[in-house]
């Protein structure tokens, strides 16, 4: 059985993750999914995500192609490896370009870990859904919030 | 409903709720899902819990945008993709008019799930008497005012953008 990886901030969940888990889903039989914790975020971006760390977790945890979900502390992928013990790593082939990637994958072949890489969606990304929002509210008038009913 | 079909249905493993003899539940709830969060994923926590099989009726950009006033950040491809993965939804369908009625003769859903907060709202006291007769209830589940798309808005636009 092969047991698979993923992690991912998942802040404002948007068709890109979605593609990233489906993809994942197809690539192993168990699917584990890390959500980077508000800590972790802050480390690696420098400022905290929009969305809280429980509420990223609680909607990865729904999405169907997940089995199950967990919080990752850990910007180093071979500690949460130490961890879990999975049997390969998946990662968005934007992360290819990140000059960290190639010690990393040094490191998990060192104990049997195979790394996938799936296409990284590039119509939309939380930073161009940020780019989007703004557009729209220069653009328009905002109406009466209402859900649909 | 005649009151032997009450019983046959009853008998046969479904339940009474007040007046009502539900077999198996096929719920329905809509809305618009723009920027997925964690108020809309407790909504269909809540309808899933209540039913049997849930479809989620996910509104047209037309109909977004007439209901809100403005066009969604996310085109109803991505919305509809997004609510149609959730592991809770059994259907994820186009939403085009806020017709129940409509929705119903598509779908056959016996039970209609909406916020609390149109309780008492006379669109929906109305969807309720055009929708008893078809054997189809109403169920208000709680509103959380603390998640809502437009909050989610407002935090991406004050958030530095990397």
């Amino acid at each position: 059985m092969i047991f698979g990886y993923a992690s991912g901030a998942f802040d404002t969940f948007h068709i890109g993750h979605l593609n990233l888990l489906r993809r994942a889903s197809f690539l192993c039989d168990y699917l584990l999914v890390g959500v980077v914790t508000d800590d972790a975020y802050e480390q690696m971006r420098g400022q905290p995500p929009i969305v809280p760390f429980a509420e990223r977790l609680e909607i990865v945890r729904y999405v169907r192609f997940v089995d199950a979900a967990v919080g990752d502390p850990y910007t180093d992928k071979r500690l949460t490896w130490e961890l879990y013990r999975f049997d390969v790593l998946i990662k968005g082939d934007d992360w290819k370009d990140n000059p960290k990637a190639e010690a990393l994958l040094g490191r998990l072949a060192e104990v049997g870990v195979g790394v996938e890489f799936v296409p990284y969606t590039r119509q939309t990304s939380s930073t161009r859904l940020r780019h989007l929002i703004g557009q729209l509210r220069n653009s328009s008038a905002t109406g009466e919030a209402s859900e649909a009913g | 409903m005649p009151c032997c079909t009450t019983v046959a249905i009853v008998a046969y493993g479904g339940h009474r709720e007040g007046n009502w003899a539900v077999a198996k539940v096929h719920g329905y709830t809509s809305g618009v899902f723009d920027m997925f969060h964690i108020g809309h994923l407790n909504v269909l926590k809540a309808a899933a819990n209540q039913c049997d099989y849930l479809t989620v009726g996910v509104a047209s950009d037309e109909l977004a945008t007439e209901l809100k006033g403005h066009p969604t950040v996310m085109p109803l491809l991505e919305r509809l993709e997004i609510v149609q993965s959730m592991s809770m939804v059994d259907n994820a369908v186009v939403q085009t008019s806020l017709d129940k009625v409509e929705a119903w003769r598509d779908l056959g859903f016996n039970t209609v799930f909406i916020g609390d907060n149109w309780q008492g709202h006379p669109r929906w006291e109305e969807t309720e008497r055009l929708l008893e007769p078809l054997g189809v209830r109403v169920v208000y589940l709680p509103y959380t005012y603390s998640s809502t798309s437009e909050a989610l808005i407002e935090a991406q636009l004050t958030h530095d953008g990397t």
